[in-house]
Parts: structure tokens; sequence; C-alpha cells
């Protein structure tokens, strides 16, 4: 819950000075303590740079949207109402980071800049191994999921990477269960046509 | 399920463990930037273009059309060649020499104008294009940017070559 008052806040931290809640933190960081939000900052920095790294494949890319998102969500932070928890209003925000991403110029560039894949994956995979899944074919089919249209790449990240079960993942998309299944079906369908040289 | 698919299932599974770390002093950058101020100004500027551009391209396709409306008994008709309006304009005139010296005048003006103005529209249709992210606008923005660069093409080959038209 939020505090009305900085005095209510202030008593609160008090209080529980050792281990603060979210909600105090973001009372005291609405008060100008930089360092609260900077607490907040390390509390859920982990989690949500995993969260746009599974998504944009791209470390670099992640550091910087996920920087975005919480100078974002500084910005925003008096209009945080406490419904749900600071993370997922942090993951919300992350997402439309993200979506803004996807569709700039540095996304479309980032997608020219990948090789054609087969040839490149059938050079990097060792031929008396064919069936040897390296790092390299990893990245690669993490690029693959990157530049896969937006309804089938959450879909696929959803309950793969994120390892949702395809109800939960309905209900993060609000999308009926079977479309979840058709989506992650269907990128899975495309994935495996870039990959069939080698996989 | 064959081998294929099990291989793509492991490979997606071990996606998670080539997960980077955040640098130690991230918490700090972010921190460092919370008093910055984001300037953005390509997008102003993106943004006076498509309300400037076509706003300056209207004025000068006016201007054209009033132009020719005052000058030329054609009325207001822009696709009409230099020869027409000679033509047309003999009929009521009788000095060819007055008719020439007005048409050329005519022409050339309608033509700078025009040339001009469809210019304009091109530049609007290329602010729109990089303005905007939807395919949709972008696609009209290619369109109207090369219908009006073909048009203003047109009108200056028609001011040097008129014997072409």
């Amino acid at each position: 819950m939020l505090f009305r008052s900085n005095t209510q806040m202030a008593k609160a931290v008090a209080r529980n000075i050792e281990n603060p809640t979210d909600s105090e933190l973001i009372c005291a960081a609405l008060a100008g303590e930089a360092d609260s939000f900077r607490e907040l900052v390390l509390r859920h920095q982990d989690y949500l740079f995993g969260v746009i790294w599974r998504r944009v494949a791209d470390e670099s890319v992640a550091k910087d949207l996920a920087q975005e998102t919480f100078l974002r969500s500084y910005k925003a932070l008096a209009s945080f109402r406490g419904d749900a928890s600071f993370r997922t209003w942090l993951v919300s925000i992350s997402m439309n980071v993200i979506s803004s991403y996807f569709s700039s110029r540095r996304y479309k560039e980032w997608v020219r800049s990948i090789p054609y894949e087969p040839t490149l994956l059938a050079l990097t995979i060792p031929s008396h191994e064919e069936k040897l899944v390296t790092d390299q074919l990893i990245r690669q089919l993490h690029l693959r999921i990157a530049k896969l249209k937006p309804i089938y790449r959450e879909a696929v990240v959803l309950c793969h990477l994120e390892e949702l079960s395809y109800e939960e993942a309905a209900l993060r998309l609000g999308i009926p269960v079977g479309t979840v299944c058709s989506r992650v079906n269907k990128a899975l369908a495309l994935l495996r046509k870039n990959f069939e040289k080698v996989l | 399920m064959d081998q294929k698919d099990n291989n793509l299932l492991s490979a997606l599974s071990r996606i998670n463990h080539l997960e980077p770390k955040l640098d130690p002093g991230f918490a700090d950058l972010v921190v460092s930037k919370l008093g910055e101020k984001q300037v953005r100004k390509k997008k102003v500027i993106r943004f006076e273009l498509s309300i400037l551009v076509p706003a300056v391209a209207a004025v000068c396709l006016l201007a054209s059309l009033l132009l020719t409306r005052a000058h030329s008994p054609m009325g207001i008709e822009i696709s009409v060649p230099a020869d027409s309006v000679l033509h047309a304009a003999s009929r009521e005139i009788q000095d060819p020499r007055l008719i020439q010296a007005s048409n050329t005048a005519l022409s050339i003006g309608f033509q700078i104008f025009g040339g001009f103005a469809f210019l304009l529209c091109g530049l609007a249709g290329g602010a729109a294009v990089l303005g905007s992210t939807l395919r949709i606008t972008k696609f009209a923005g290619f369109a109207g940017a090369g219908l009006a660069l073909i048009l203003s093409a047109a009108l200056a080959l028609q001011a040097i070559f008129p014997a072409m038209f």
C-alpha cells in the first residue's frame, strides 16, 4: 500500500528500516530520496533485464531498454497506485518500451544485419556432431525468435522461455488458450524451418 | 514429435542459461540519469515538417491555380499544355504577340508554382514516412512522394522543352 503523507511514510520507514518494502521505497523516492530509487532498481534490475533480454536477444539493447524502463517508471512513480506489485508495473512499462524498440529503425537495421541463417548455421555446427546443440546454435535460435512477428514471439517467449503454461500465457495475453497453442505451434514451425538443416 | 522437434525444444529450454549478467554499476547509472532531461528534438522537427510543408504546398498550389484562373481563359485546368493555352487564348485575343507573351508568363508562373508545390508535396510525403511507424501511412507517404516527384519532373520538363508536350 502507498502512504498518504510523508510523515506516515517516514514512520513506516523508521519501523522497517532494515528491510523496507517496495511501497516504502517508492514513497521515499517520491519524497526525493534517490537512494531509495536506487534500492528499487537493485531489487528488480536482474528480473527486468531477463524479461527484456529474452525478447530482444541482444545484451546491449536489453541494457538500454531496461534503463529506459526504469527512467520512465521514475517519471511516472506518482501514478503508481499499488493495485499490482511494483515488479508487475515495471514489466508492463517494459512491454511498451520493447514494443517501441521493435517498431524502431534500430531494430530494423539490426534485423538486416543478421546474415542468412542456414549457411551460417551450417558453418557453425561441426559436421561430425550433427545432433549437438551448441551455444552458438542456441544464440542463433534466440536471434530468430527476436525476428519473429510480435504475436508469435510473445507466445513462444512466454511458453518456452518463461515456462508459463498455455493457460497462464493466455491470461497474460488476454487471448483464448487455443490461440496461444496455434501461435506457439506456428512459431515453432517457423523456427524449425530456419534450422532444419542443422537440427 | 520427431527428433528435430526434440532438438528445437531442447535448444529453447537452454536459451535462459545464456542470459548475460548486468554490470554491478547499472543501478548507479540509472540513478545518475534521473535528473537528465530527454530531448526529443528529432520528433518535434518531423512533426513540424509534417504540418508546415503540406501547408506551404497547399498555398503554392492555390497560387498556381489563381494565377491560371486570373490570366487564362481556360479557367482552372492544371494539365493544359502551353500550346493548348495559346490556342484557346488566341480565339479571344487577336494580338498574337500579346497572346504569346501572356501565355509564356502564365505557363512559366504556373509551372514554377505548380512544380514547387508538387515538390513540397513530395517532401510532405517523405516527412510522413519518417514521422510514422504505421505501415499504411508509410505506403501512402511513399505513393504521395512518388506521384508528386513525377508531376514536378513533368512540369519541369514542360518548362524546359515545351515542344515535347
